[in-house]
């Protein structure tokens, strides 16, 4: 039986980071995928593909938009086949770079299905057959999967993130269920490729980990482009019929029901803990399927590890792959462990929603003191040039440290800003700092030194009344 | 199924003598819990479990010298330690290379319990410290709460992970030695019956700075005798006149020493960290060690050559009664670039002061007596006074040494040449 140092099970982002790092290391690394291509679930049918589409979004957004402004365009002609080739190669390109590192760094990627045997020993069912190896340590990093709703029925008008991005055809009427982020991602992309898009939220507001203010932000902008916008309301049946699905909703006093050419179900993903013969290893298994690990990503069973999203929320591909890095460190013998103490989020959505650290309603809830620093884009140069006008920039600051120890942004390109509030929580920084980084001029990233100015009481860009800031 | 558990390979240590057994037959442990602590020359070190169990015997004492491969216990395996449980190391621990043998293929039985996510710190008040520092300082095992952060608000700088891991070390140093303070261990209950008495917390740092300057200084004691009779008959003119009302020996002594230090500069340095350089003081400040019931501690005495002893008999009093009343403050007891150790009230001769590092010398006096000495051809009676002057040969030499303690003996000999002050 062949014996290696690190089995990793699991070809995304998570897997191929600990893979690639382990062998940087010096160990002798297997990754078995079940897929041919290496990139799981966010190089192949999410983060990569998915920003293709929206930044497609945008474009056709932005030139009807502009239309009043004295840029005229045709309106556009969408060639479903041309963009979905374009959004293939991408994948493929930077697949076919991960499988060219894992051979520069002579990491034997195994195309199949991974099980565990026992605790040191894997089968993995290949194309040939079953092969079994024995392993000093191994990496779980099996990802996850669009949980199904039951009340939805086996129809191919039903899709999930991944046969949305199939792209097969655009429907005339869309109705996305769940307001997070997967879900108002792909409105975007529907609602811009055509689609009347119609999204249903269960909680009583889109966004549901943001604050409130900033869901509104979104909304601001959102508003009219959708049908509609449910909040606080329930499908409670679906069915399949000759002209649609006729689906049945239930909200806080009305109930009602609307048919739709296509139904997208984005309402959460389910860890892949099943069929990986856990017991056999005798690594546990938590709530809902997630695998706990520890600090250093260890499960219960201190040779095998978790990581991404087996491991539960946030299921994010840059934690997936910190996590991946980290694993790797401790299985070489580096006395790692998770460090980071913010994990930003951002939806890729039009405006970009983006948050990191705390948000208000969890420093309340904490109890925790804090100062708000809001600056609205309509005071921003550039967004008024720009006319998105729309975003807000704010900052909240431990009242007793001074700290930054949340943000959040909403408008274009916030997903890049968010990064500068992560570095400045991660290295403890306070508005003073932030305020006094001179920022370039005139840029969407000035609004986080605003916003800090209005802690200070310094801002000369808002007047907030004299006498403050001395 | 009962274990061996041997002494691994210690690198480049071949003996080492087993110092404690922290376990006996019978009783149950688990896997990294140190069975026994093995000591080199070189350095001491825990052997922790490999696995866990039951101890079947013990197979070492303390005094054993052991080497790699020597038995130091038998473990049975204890019903939870039979399931097919993997043996790899814990936490950040390196892995075993190879897998171990296989496990059984039937479910695990009672594996350990799913890891529990730590309770979270609030976010705005963890050490302030970014990614890079925080993760230096795990490496070194640092709990940053521990750290105070030089930057501006307190932020924690690479460095001062560094001082205070070195600032660590430094304070191990100390207890290493002071760990086992008084040699090997003797059980002295067997031979009568004992009781004891907890140092103060004067006497319990006293004792590891001596011990560190005893053990980091090379000690050479220059011994003399100085002949006082005038210096005593001068100060028994003074006692009790205005003015003098405290004069004492340690005080004409003092004012001689900072004289003699002044031709003397380099009995007035100390060595610099690196120990490449002297770093020579440009100003004579004097400790004097003073008794109390708590121990002994050395108030300073500042810029001793620009005071007479009348003033300077003063300032002692003053200090050493604070010293007694325990208000001295820390303030009182530093900067002082040389020692004065009087002994004189007691009696007794030559004794052999520690040196006060990082200051380079010490000066001891004893009780003057009355002694028959030859001058000239005559057998005269004079009171002679003994000093002991100890110091650190890497920065003094034999011949300074010596001259040092003759201008001494030669000032306090011509009292006239000291500074008495007006009264
Ligand atoms: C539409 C969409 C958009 C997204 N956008 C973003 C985004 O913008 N930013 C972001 O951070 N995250 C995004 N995500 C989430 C992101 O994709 C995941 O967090 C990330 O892929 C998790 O990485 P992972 O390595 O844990 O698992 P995965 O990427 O899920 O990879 C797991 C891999 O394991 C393989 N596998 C599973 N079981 C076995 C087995 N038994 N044997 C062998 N192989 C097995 C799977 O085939 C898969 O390739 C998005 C997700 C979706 C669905």
């Amino acid at each position: 039986m062949k014996t290696i140092d690190l089995v990793v099970i699991g070809g995304g982002p998570g897997g191929y980071s600990a893979a690639f790092r382990a062998s940087d290391l010096g160990m002798k690394v297997m990754l078995v995928e079940r897929f041919s291509r290496l990139g799981g679930v966010c190089l192949n049918v999410g983060c990569i593909p998915s920003k293709t589409l929206l930044h497609a979004a945008g474009l056709i957004e932005d030139a009807a938009e502009w239309r009043d402004r004295g840029v005229v365009f045709d309106p556009p002609k969408i060639d479903l086949d041309a963009l979905r080739a374009w959004k293939e190669q991408g994948v493929s390109q930077l697949a076919d770079g991960l499988g060219a590192l894992a051979k520069r760094r002579e990491v034997e990627v195994v195309t199949g299905r991974g099980e565990f045997v026992s605790a040191h020993t894997l089968a993995v069912e290949t194309e040939e057959g079953r092969e079994e190896v024995r392993f000093g340590q191994a990496v779980i990093a099996t990802g996850s999967r669009p949980i199904k709703l039951g009340l939805f029925p086996d129809d191919a008008r039903i899709l999930d993130s991944t046969s949305a991005l199939d792209l097969a055809e655009i429907p005339e009427r869309l109705l996305v269920v769940g307001g997070g982020v997967l879900g108002l991602e792909l409105a975007t992309v529907f609602r811009a490729l055509g689609s009347q898009v119609t999204v249903v939220e269960a909680l009583d507001q889109v966004m549901g980990e943001a604050d409130k203010d900033v869901a509104r932000a979104y909304l601001k902008r959102n508003t009219g482009r959708f049908v509609a916008v449910h909040t606080g309301t329930q499908v409670q049946n679906a069915e399949a019929k000759d002209d649609g699905i006729a689906v049945q909703f239930e909200g806080a006093d009305r109930q009602w029901e609307e048919s739709f050419d296509s139904v997208l179900v984005a309402v959460g993903r389910a860890a892949n803990s099943e069929s990986l013969g856990l017991e056999n290893a005798g690594v546990a298994v938590g709530e809902s399927g997630t695998i706990p690990a520890n600090h250093q990503q260890r499960t219960n069973i201190p040779h095998i590890f978790a990581i991404g999203d087996v491991t539960g929320a946030p299921m994010l591909a840059h934690r997936a792959s910190y996590q991946g890095r980290l694993a790797a460190e401790v299985a070489a013998g580096m006395k790692s462990a998770y460090e980071a103490r913010v994990i930003p989020s951002v939806a890729y959505t039009d405006p970009e929603v983006a948050w990191v650290g705390l948000t208000e309603r969890e420093a309340k809830a904490q109890g925790i003191a804090y100062e708000r620093g809001t600056f609205p884009w309509a005071a921003s140069g550039r967004a008024v040039g720009t006319a998105r006008v729309e975003g807000m920039t704010k900052l909240l600051f431990d009242s007793e440290t001074k700290r930054l120890i949340g943000a959040a942004v909403v408008g274009v390109h916030a997903g890049e800003l968010i990064a500068e509030a992560a570095l400045a929580i991660e290295t403890g920084c306070e508005a003073e700092d932030i305020a006094g980084t001179i920022h370039p001029h005139p840029t969407f990233s000035e609004t986080l030194a605003q916003a800090s100015e209005v802690v200070e009481g310094t801002v000369t860009e808002l007047f907030l009344g004299r006498g403050r800031g001395q | 199924m009962s274990r061996e558990v041997q002494v691994p390979d210690m690198g480049d240590v071949e003996e080492a003598e087993v110092i404690e057994v922290f376990v006996q037959a019978g009783q149950s442990v688990s896997a990294n819990e140190p069975l026994i602590t093995l000591e080199s020359d070189k350095a001491a070190m825990d052997l922790p479990s490999p696995f866990g169990g039951m101890v079947e015997a013990v197979h070492v004492k303390v005094g054993d010298m052991v080497s790699e491969g020597s038995l130091v216990a038998t473990l049975t395996d204890r019903p939870e330690d039979s399931a097919p449980k993997p043996e790899e190391p814990e936490a950040e621990s390196p892995p075993s290379p190879d897998p171990v043998a296989e496990a059984p293929s039937e479910p695990a039985v009672s594996p350990a319990p799913p890891p529990v996510a730590p309770e979270p710190r609030r976010l705005g008040a963890l050490p302030h410290a970014g990614p890079a520092v925080r993760r230096f300082a795990r490496e070194l095992g640092v709990d940053l709460e521990q750290v105070s952060g030089s930057g501006r608000k307190g932020r924690i700088t690479r460095e001062d992970v560094q001082l205070y891991v070195k600032a660590i070390l430094t304070r191990q140093q100390e207890p290493v030695a002071a760990a086992r303070p008084s040699g090997p261990p003797v059980d002295a209950e067997r031979f009568g019956p004992t009781r004891t008495e907890p140092l103060t917390r004067i006497q319990r740092r006293s004792g590891t700075n001596l011990q560190r300057n005893w053990q980091l200084a090379p000690h050479v004691s220059q011994h003399h005798k100085a002949d006082i009779t005038e210096l005593d008959r001068c100060q028994r003119e003074l006692r009790g006149q205005k003015g003098f009302e405290s004069l004492t020996v340690t005080a004409c002594v003092l004012q001689a020493c900072a004289q003699v230090l002044g031709q003397f500069p380099r009995v007035n340095a100390s060595l610099s960290e690196d120990g490449r350089e002297l770093v020579v003081r440009e100003y004579i400040h004097i400790g004097f060690a003073a008794n109390t019931d708590e121990g002994l501690v050395v108030p300073v005495i500042r810029d001793a050559d620009q005071k007479s002893i009348s003033v300077l008999a003063g300032e002692i009093a003053a200090l050493a009664e604070r010293a007694r009343t325990q208000q001295l403050t820390a303030e009182d007891m530093q900067g002082g670039g040389f020692t004065l150790s009087n002994l004189g009230g007691i009696g007794g001769g030559h004794f052999t002061p520690v040196i006060n590092l990082p200051q380079v010398a010490v000066l001891g006096i004893s009780r003057a007596v009355r002694e028959p000495v030859c001058i000239e051809d005559r057998v005269e009676s004079r009171l002679m006074m003994p000093l002991s002057l100890s110091y650190d040969h890497r920065v003094i030499d034999g011949v300074e040494g010596a001259q040092f303690v003759m201008a001494l003996a030669s000032l306090l000999e011509n009292p006239d040449q000291l500074d008495w002050g007006e009264g």
